[in-house]
């Protein structure tokens, strides 16, 4: 009963997220003339912290894939595991908009695939991320209030110089994880 | 040092807690990447580690004491990986990535060339315009 909960809920995760690329990608299509007007060009640097900020957002996401997993009973997991995944959306648009290609990351909601990166620094944070919150809820809890506190710090220095629009998604993923935290330390108190 | 090599003393100075040797491999961003990822754990149980981390980009004492508080923490730790490289990718005239596994896991390690030597640089992975 219990498992065809955790498989009904990541099949949603699933169609949400089918149903989120669609979104992103029809509001691509129409922002991508207003990019194309202001001709923004990024710098190299520019470029690879986009790419880069794409790829971290996987992170946050897996890592609440699998402690939700781990403690189904605790919905700040499943519900901001939905929100990380419209970031990694929103990332990838940003990244779509300037040139960047992203179908070399993986972004497959498939058991095999969750908690995969293929650059170590990612694989080695996601590994620590899960061997804390393993120990209970109030660790995984915490972990990830800590994963959001970093997200917030990586995305204010990721803006530092960035073009407007670039600047306004990072600032509404800013804002996502600001509302995740507040999520973390409510469930905190609760279990503390 | 070939890219190969690179990728073999990545793991071994990690295995060894050899930080001085692994900033080497790096580009100073990439380094500052993994000891933020290696110290994430210390991070979570140490308030004052945490702000160390924080601080180490713009503060040389803060980085030295990172180090030292990782390098024992990486020794205490008997990391093994086995690797195996399988093909290079060119992302243009100044970047390569390497395939390989680690533990039958796909994996990639990106190098940018910087003046003229190979460095680690894991925001290279991008294919750069021609």
């Amino acid at each position: 009963m219990e498992k065809s909960i955790i498989n009904n809920r990541r099949n949603f995760i699933k169609v949400m997220g089918m149903g989120m690329l669609a979104t992103a990608t029809a509001s691509f299509a129409k922002g991508a003339s207003v990019s194309l007007a202001t001709s923004v060009v990024l710098s190299d640097e520019q470029k690879d912290t986009l790419f880069l900020i794409f790829q971290e957002e996987k992170v946050a996401r897996d890592v609440y894939v699998t402690l939700g997993k781990l403690y189904p009973e605790e919905s700040a997991f499943a519900n901001i595991q939905l929100s990380e995944q419209e970031h990694i959306l929103s990332a990838q648009v940003l990244c779509e908009r300037y040139g960047i290609d992203t179908l070399s990351v993986n972004l497959s909601l498939d058991d095999n695939f969750v908690g995969q990166f293929e650059l170590d620094p990612m694989q080695e944070l996601y590994n620590q991320c899960v061997q804390l919150g393993q120990v209970s809820l109030l660790e995984a809890l915490k972990v990830g209030r800590l994963i959001e506190v970093t997200d917030i710090d990586d995305l204010e220095k990721a803006a530092e110089g960035m073009p407007s629009d670039v600047v306004n998604t990072y600032e509404n993923l800013k804002s996502g994880s600001l509302s995740h935290l507040a999520a973390f330390e409510t469930a905190i108190s609760r279990e503390s | 040092m070939t890219l190969i090599e690179s990728l073999e003393s990545y793991y071994e100075s990690i295995d060894a807690g050899d930080l001085l040797r692994l900033s080497t491999l790096m580009t100073r961003e990439s380094y500052l990447m993994s000891l933020n990822s290696l110290g994430f754990k210390k991070a979570f149980q140490d308030e004052s580690f945490r702000r160390l981390l924080k601080e180490m980009e713009k503060d040389s004492k803060a980085l030295l004491e990172v180090e030292e508080i990782l390098s024992l923490e990486l020794r205490g730790e008997s990391r093994k990986y086995d690797i195996e490289t399988l093909l290079y990718e060119s992302k243009g005239s100044d970047r390569v990535t390497l395939r390989y596994s680690q533990d039958e896991n796909p994996k990639k390690i990106h190098f940018s060339n910087q003046e003229g030597v190979w460095k680690i640089d894991f925001k290279a992975g991008r294919k750069k315009d021609l």
